[in-house]
């Protein structure tokens, strides 16, 4: 049994950090219908091992260690079940800053095509650092890798975003 | 941020594309919805409050995955966003007997050590469970507060329902049963919702100092609540 101490740590935990959870789930390629589920799978982690966080890193370092993790296991039980999505990763890229509502749905989808073309390994560290905001040091804590591996990863995934961008320009899609 | 650290793709003077800058910032606002985090928390109800211990976040997310919990506490999830919205929340996917059988929530704990000193407007004092306070009943303009009957296995999501359902009808039973919230759930999960329905309940029977008081009372008790923006701005703050 935890304490309540604890209790009350885990709710402040969610209260500050939920929402971005969320975000980072979805932009590491958890189907939309399964976020929820993922986020709850997130926080009884939290629960279980707050106690033991020691501070050594940044509280969301930490919790966005165990996104990786919950989400990375999906993606394996996903794998097995052979449910992997195939977006077209250029479709939408025609949305601009000030766009409507639903441009900007379209947007969103557009970005997750993307992010579904890059290695896993790569779309992490991308997710952590362009859209999550945390430094690349943070990122290599959260990953588990030397930080010269996580700059590494970052270029490799912006040149590839880079180029299937270009690609569609090239191809005759509407920039 | 190191010097190392390239400027990010969303960020003005980044190498990326304006394509690239405009996918990277409607990306960023990606956020969900109050409604999709409050369903969340109701969900994890025993996860939030350590109530069962880690023995009781182990079988939760599985329990969600069956439905179970979405059937009787998602709909206290989307509550105080039909409050806050100035929407009515769905009905209930299956009638409140079935859920009960259903739900994950726990009743009653008996320590309550879990539960904060309660928010309270000034003329309100702690409410034990049974019939309201004289200060909650309506004044006498007011429609008269009829209480529901008492529902011994219902859950903590199932009662706040009932409380948000009776908004229309009595604002007056509305912020009866919320007020008997605390004492029928010491270990709750939805203290922020219960909140917003008394808040509610207090401007539609027009007292508004009290509501105003105790949306004060909600930003300082629950300062990164998700919906203390809209309450604040609701009361005009």
């Amino acid at each position: 049994m935890t304490s309540p101490r604890t209790h009350l740590e885990v709710r402040a935990v969610f209260d500050e950090h939920a929402r971005y959870v969320w975000r980072a789930l979805r932009h590491l390629g958890i189907p939309e219908a399964d976020v929820e589920d993922l986020c709850q799978e997130v926080f009884v982690v939290v629960q279980r091992k707050l106690a033991e966080f020691e501070g050594r890193s940044e509280l969301r370092t930490w919790l966005y260690g165990i996104c990786l993790r919950v989400a990375a296991d999906h993606r394996r039980r996903a794998h097995v079940r052979n449910e992997r999505p195939h977006p077209d990763p250029t479709e939408g890229l025609a949305a601009s800053p000030g766009m409507r509502p639903d441009a900007r749905a379209e947007a969103r989808s557009a970005l997750q095509a993307l992010l579904a073309e890059l290695d896993d390994d790569k779309r992490v560290v991308l997710v952590l650092y362009e859209l999550e905001g945390l430094t690349m040091k943070e990122v290599a804590a959260a990953v588990g890798c030397p930080l010269q591996t996580a700059y590494s990863r970052l270029h490799a995934a912006r040149d590839r975003l880079t180029a299937l961008v270009e690609a569609r320009r090239s191809n005759g899609g509407t920039p | 941020m190191s010097a190392e650290d390239p400027i990010r793709f969303r960020d003005a003077g980044s190498s990326g594309s304006d394509e690239l800058r405009a996918l990277f910032q409607a990306g960023t606002d990606d956020l969900p919805s109050d409604a999709e985090l409050a369903a969340l928390a109701a969900k994890l109800g025993p996860v939030l409050t350590g109530a069962g211990g880690a023995a009781a976040g182990a079988g939760m997310a599985a329990k969600t995955k069956l439905g179970l919990a979405a059937l009787g506490v998602a709909g206290t999830g989307v509550l105080a966003w039909a409050l806050l919205s100035g929407r009515e929340a769905p009905a209930p996917a299956m009638p409140a007997a079935t859920a009960v059988q259903l739900r994950t929530a726990p009743t009653v704990t008996p320590s309550g050590a879990n539960e904060p000193p309660a928010v309270l407007a000034p003329n309100e004092a702690p409410t034990p469970a049974g019939p309201p306070a004289p200060s909650e009943t309506a004044p006498s303009a007011a429609p008269r507060a009829v209480a529901p009957p008492f529902r011994p296995a219902e859950s903590e999501a199932e009662f706040l329902e009932r409380a948000r359902g009776a908004l229309g009808q009595s604002p007056a039973a509305a912020l009866s049963l919320a007020n008997q919230h605390r004492a029928r759930f010491p270990a709750g999960v939805l203290a922020e919702e219960r909140e917003v329905i008394a808040i509610e309940a207090l401007k539609r029977l027009g007292r508004t100092a009290e509501a105003e008081q105790r949306v004060e009372a909600f930003a300082r008790r629950f300062p990164g609540s998700a919906y203390r923006k809209k309450l604040e701005a609701g009361a005009g703050r």
